[in-house]
């Protein structure tokens, strides 16, 4: 089975855990000690498949309903921990990723720099170009702002999609909509490093 | 011909299919197979009918001097049919079950339902052979109705020469009267404006190249055909006439038919001829291309020409498959140029690939060649500059889909099979499909990965344990590492000891397994 492993950062409280245990409820749920301090960073992991053939979902408690001769798809959901002192545990979680859904709360347009803060650490450790997705969360709430707004004041040419985690509403499309992103992405890189192989052969 | 001795003709077929060396289970098995496909029927009514006319158009010549060609054309369409039935036997996409082609049948079909047409044709000509024959004698329509079938027309005509009859008829002849001649003249006149009309169709035919026998023939009797008329009885004249006239309308009628899909084929080879011209111009700007200089001609050498004889239905049901076979050609000749537009013009083609067995399959091949260079062309530089990018992930889950219904269908393909799928690509295709646990590639043989459920389900658990352990590993210091790699280790064994058939083991193994993951699972599950 193929994987695509995506990495969930955000801000603190940008709902990114909500998003990920809307996708896999029995996502696990991880402390992690911060050297001889006591403070503790959690975050989250999730593990869904997605039939590319058919376009859905899956839960990993029911692999049994997959059919094995669809084109399927494990995809891991890493969160990050919003705080930002933990720069250097977010870009240890976001290295080697195959893309980035970034999630800000858009009701609290002043986190956006942190956002914006964390996207750069993200282009530290991954390569030009990867697969990157902006959601717009909290459209539930009266004062979230909308996504365009949200696109303006970020000043980055990324894709903003509008959700609400806590309900749900637009979660499972925005995610396929990224998932078939970085499945071009990576077919793409695989045809294309396959075909630097046989010139250099 | 060869039916005519046997009482049953099919038997006849055997018998000649024996000679030419088909074995009796082969003719017993093709047989079989043509009453499954309901090909037989047919093809015993044409044979039954090819007799029947076999046998009655000699006596009709012996009697009236006209039959000969009949026989001749029935004899034409037995060695067609026979042509047929060797064809099939012969072929193995038609003999091998897991090779039958539909499309064949489907032709072989066609092609028998219009023979069956063409002998039912030739009956009905015979028919109205003997017919005109006794009513030239002067006997009164009516009393030829009993008459209509072959045998019984026949069996007249030898009671009508025993009692010489006609020399009576012939002895009774009284010059026609003036009113007779008024009469006689205004047919006679109406006859000939019939025939002028069928004279300049076969004009337009001329020019357009092409001859269709029914009408010259017509067009030949032509003066006996008035002859007879003068010679007729005044109470049958408007009968006569009316049967020529209606004839001759038939006649009108398909020629008529035959010039509207001649202008048709001509437009059609007008037009394939500009295409054509088309696909030259762009080759030449193709540098690599220079040898293909060469090929070129052989596009022209196989082109269908339009048939210069033209006999009966079964001929403009071949112009007709003529006209289907251009458009095909046609269509072709597009999605070349098509293919050209897009392929850069010092792109490689590997010339070893194109056949020259047939236009199409020229055009067919030199297609694929072309998109096949496309695809591999210059690789990786390239690779945006071609759209080999979007192709291949367009063409990819088609590819997918294809190779696993032929691995349903066969359970092993060779990578010969893969012809659909340019041959620089399918090394990448297939090591997708085996990096998504699906196939299995050994040398040039591709299988399917067979793996039993429970194993399958387990596997996909120890994967999700194994990336959780290398996405998080660095956050769990107290995992033990060593002991998820002796779960991959111990799965591994599983699974050679389900291949050796060692079955209780294999589960006891499994059941094992199956613990040792919930454990890691609750362990992954715990607070680190």
């Amino acid at each position: 089975m193929r994987k695509i492993s995506l990495a969930i950062i955000g801000p603190h409280q940008a709902g990114k855990s909500t998003f990920i245990r809307k996708l896999d409820p029995s996502a696990v749920r991880m402390d992690y000690e911060k050297g001889t301090l006591s403070t503790t960073v959690g975050f989250d992991y999730g593990i869904i498949f997605w039939d590319a053939t058919k376009n859905e979902l899956y839960p990993k408690e029911s692999i049994e309903n997959l059919d094995p001769f669809n084109e399927i798809w494990k995809v891991t959901l890493t969160g990050t921990p919003g705080q930002i002192a933990f720069s250097y545990v977010r870009k240890a979680l976001v290295k080697g990723k195959d893309g980035v859904i970034m999630i800000v709360d858009s009701t609290q347009p002043v986190q956006l720099v942190y956002a914006l803060g964390q996207y750069q650490e993200a282009r530290e450790v991954l390569p030009p170009g990867f697969p990157f997705l902006v959601l717009a969360n909290k459209q539930d709430l009266p004062d979230a702002k909308p996504p365009d707004v949200i696109k303006g004041l970020l000043g980055m040419e990324a894709e903003v999609i509008p959700i609400s985690a806590l309900r749900g509403d637009g979660v499972q499309e925005a995610f396929i909509h990224f998932l078939k992103t970085v499945r071009a992405d990576i077919m793409s890189r695989s045809i294309q490093s396959y075909a630097e192989a046989k010139v250099k052969a | 011909m060869d039916c005519m001795g046997s009482e049953n003709p099919w038997e006849a077929l055997r018998a000649s299919l024996l000679e030419a060396g088909y074995g009796l289970d082969k003719i017993d098995k093709l047989e079989s197979l043509m009453k499954k496909d309901e090909l037989f029927p047919l093809l015993e009514k044409i044979l039954e009918k090819v007799k029947k006319l076999g046998e009655i158009s000699p006596e009709v010549e012996k009697e009236i001097g006209s039959g000969e060609d009949i026989s001749n054309r029935a004899n034409l369409l037995f060695q067609s049919v026979k042509g047929i039935v060797t064809s099939l036997i012969g072929d193995p996409a038609y003999m091998r079950p897991f090779l039958r082609d539909k499309g064949k049948i489907k032709e072989v079909r066609r092609i028998l339902e219009v023979t069956l047409e063409e002998v039912n044709s030739l009956e009905r000509e015979l028919v109205t052979k003997v017919n005109a024959y006794i009513r030239e004698k002067g006997l009164d329509i009516e009393e030829l109705r009993s008459y209509e079938e072959i045998p019984a027309a026949l069996s007249f005509l030898r009671i009508l020469k025993k009692s010489e009859i006609h020399k009576e008829v012939q002895e009774q002849k009284v010059e026609p009267k003036e009113e007779q001649r008024k009469i006689k003249e205004e047919a006679i006149s109406s006859l000939n404006e019939a025939f002028e009309k069928l004279r300049s169709i076969e004009e337009e035919l001329d020019l357009m190249g092409v001859r269709y026998e029914r009408l010259s023939h017509y067009l030949e009797l032509r003066e006996r055909f008035i002859e007879r008329l003068q010679e007729v009885e005044e109470g049958i004249l408007q009968k006569y006439l009316k049967n020529i006239t209606s004839r001759l309308a038939e006649v009108e009628n398909d020629s008529k038919k035959l010039i509207q899909i001649s202008q048709k084929l001509i437009d059609l080879k007008a037009s394939i001829e500009e295409m054509k011209g088309d696909l030259l111009e762009r080759m030449e700007g193709i540098a690599e291309l220079r040898r293909f200089k060469e090929i070129i001609p052989y596009i022209g050498l196989d082109f269908p020409k339009i048939p210069l004889l033209i006999r009966s239905r079964i001929h403009i049901e071949s112009l007709r498959r003529e006209v289907e076979r251009l458009n095909r050609i046609s269509s072709l000749i597009k999605s070349v140029i098509d293919e050209l537009e897009y392929i850069p013009k010092d792109a490689k083609l590997d010339l070893s690939k194109i056949s020259l067995d047939s236009t199409e399959s020229f055009l067919d091949s030199l297609n694929n060649c072309l998109r096949a260079s496309r695809l591999s062309y210059g690789m990786p530089e390239t690779v945006g500059y071609t759209g080999v990018m979007s192709e291949i992930l367009e063409l990819y889950p088609k590819w997918r889909e294809k190779i696993i219904s032929l691995l349903r269908e066969r359970g092993e393909i060779s990578l010969q099979d893969l012809k659909f799928i340019p041959g620089s690509w399918r090394p990448w295709v297939l090591r997708n499909l085996a990096d998504e646990g699906i196939v299995v590639v050994n040398e040039d043989k591709v299988a399917m990965r067979i793996i039993p459920e429970d194993m399958r389900k387990l596997e996909m658990e120890i994967e999700v344990i194994e990336d959780m352990v290398s996405d998080l590993g660095v956050m769990l210091p107290n995992l033990d590492d060593m002991g998820i790699k002796r779960i991959r280790e111990d799965f591994e064994r599983a699974k050679s000891l389900f291949m050796m058939g060692r079955i209780s083991e294999y589960r006891e193994l499994i059941s094992q397994l199956k613990s040792r993951v919930n454990e890691v699972k609750m362990q992954l599950g715990a607070k680190g």
